[in-house]
């Protein structure tokens, strides 16, 4: 008898190579915290209760750097308003789901366990479910775990592991697999063109600006075509 | 305020900001046409998180030749076999072979 459900493992094969590229963030986010002089428990308690790379190391950094912890959580939200967006395009596969996942499921809404549910085509509700949880605290998991292990082996881990365009190149896979539509890349186009316009605005707000703008053009577009 | 409550509260505000939605909209009915456009948040996010990811924080881009070979080859290899980890593998391999060749 297999021990994991076919949909337990295949979020656990879908979400492995979305955390190699995270890897060496999740070290560097331990050797930020070391660097910052931030107690080392206290920062990397952030996995846990935040449980946001960037958003973990834009606390982090302005604490370190003498900011007010006031200043620097409102910095934070700022730079995580884009699951909002995610919780928006979601709400309508969660509605269907029981009470306790609709509670607890948001918790792990992060960058790649969303691109994930873009990504994989679950009609069933209880796979999407499974697959979700599954994919989600697989990253958890290993998030914090890797951070933890940042923290200890900070003295030798180098300031820049050199593979930094993983992440990039994570990003750009996941956007090529979620296209299914024409009009889908006419949006990708105008986001990445008005992100890279706005890319001088602090705290990734020129990434909201540009994901908005876009969803505005798909939205006229949809209308056109209705 | 201490750091520790600093964290506990920018923890309750990515939740209140991930589950927002889900939770409040979860009694609503949503017509196609609004679930054809939410479609497009998944490219539109990740186009900008390619563009945000490839800029420095004065804006301009920090990528050069080899960069954009990597995404090149990472764009051609997903695409040709639809595997993410294939694509990256190839990729990450063509930017080592880059960078050790030019560097």
């Amino acid at each position: 008898m297999e021990i994991l459900s076919p949909i337990v493992r295949a979020a656990f094969k879908d979400m492995l190579p979305l955390f190699l590229p995270a890897l060496p963030f999740a070290l560097l986010f331990g050797v930020m915290v070391v660097e910052s002089g931030v107690p080392h428990l206290l920062g990397w308690s952030s996995s846990i209760i935040m449980f946001g790379g960037s958003a973990q190391m834009t606390l982090i950094t302005l604490v370190g750097e003498g900011a007010a912890v006031s200043a620097a959580i409102t910095t934070t939200l700022i730079v995580t308003a884009r699951h909002i967006l995610y919780s928006v395009t979601l709400a309508p596969r969660f509605q269907v789901q029981p009470r306790w996942f609709r509670w607890l499921g948001p918790y792990v809404l992060i960058d790649q366990v969303f691109a994930l549910t873009q990504v994989r085509d679950l009609s069933d509700d209880t796979d999407f479910r499974h697959y979700y949880l599954a994919a989600g605290f697989t990253f958890w998991f290993m998030w914090a775990v890797f951070t933890g292990l940042g923290i200890i082996l900070a003295p030798i881990i180098p300031a820049s592991i050199g593979i930094e365009i993983a992440i990039t190149l994570m990003f750009l896979g996941l956007l090529l697999m979620a296209i299914k539509r024409k009009s889908q890349v006419v949006t990708a186009a105008v986001s990445a063109a008005i992100a890279l316009w706005f890319a001088h605005l602090e705290n990734q707000v020129g990434l909201i600006i540009a994901v908005l703008v876009s969803l505005a053009v798909a939205t006229i577009n949809e209308w056109r075509r209705a | 305020m201490s750091l520790f409550w600093g964290i506990v509260l920018a923890g309750i505000g990515a939740y209140t900001m991930r589950a927002s939605f889900v939770v409040l909209l979860s009694g609503v009915t949503f017509p196609d046409r609004v679930i054809r456009i939410l479609d497009h948040v998944g490219p539109a996010v990740m186009a900008a998180l390619v563009v945000t990811t490839l800029t420095g924080s004065d804006g301009r881009l920090e990528a050069g030749p080899i960069e954009f070979l990597t995404l090149a080859v990472m764009a051609g290899v997903t695409l040709w076999r639809n595997d993410l980890l294939i694509g990256l593998f190839t990729a990450l391999v063509v930017f080592f072979a880059s960078n050790s060749l030019c560097g």
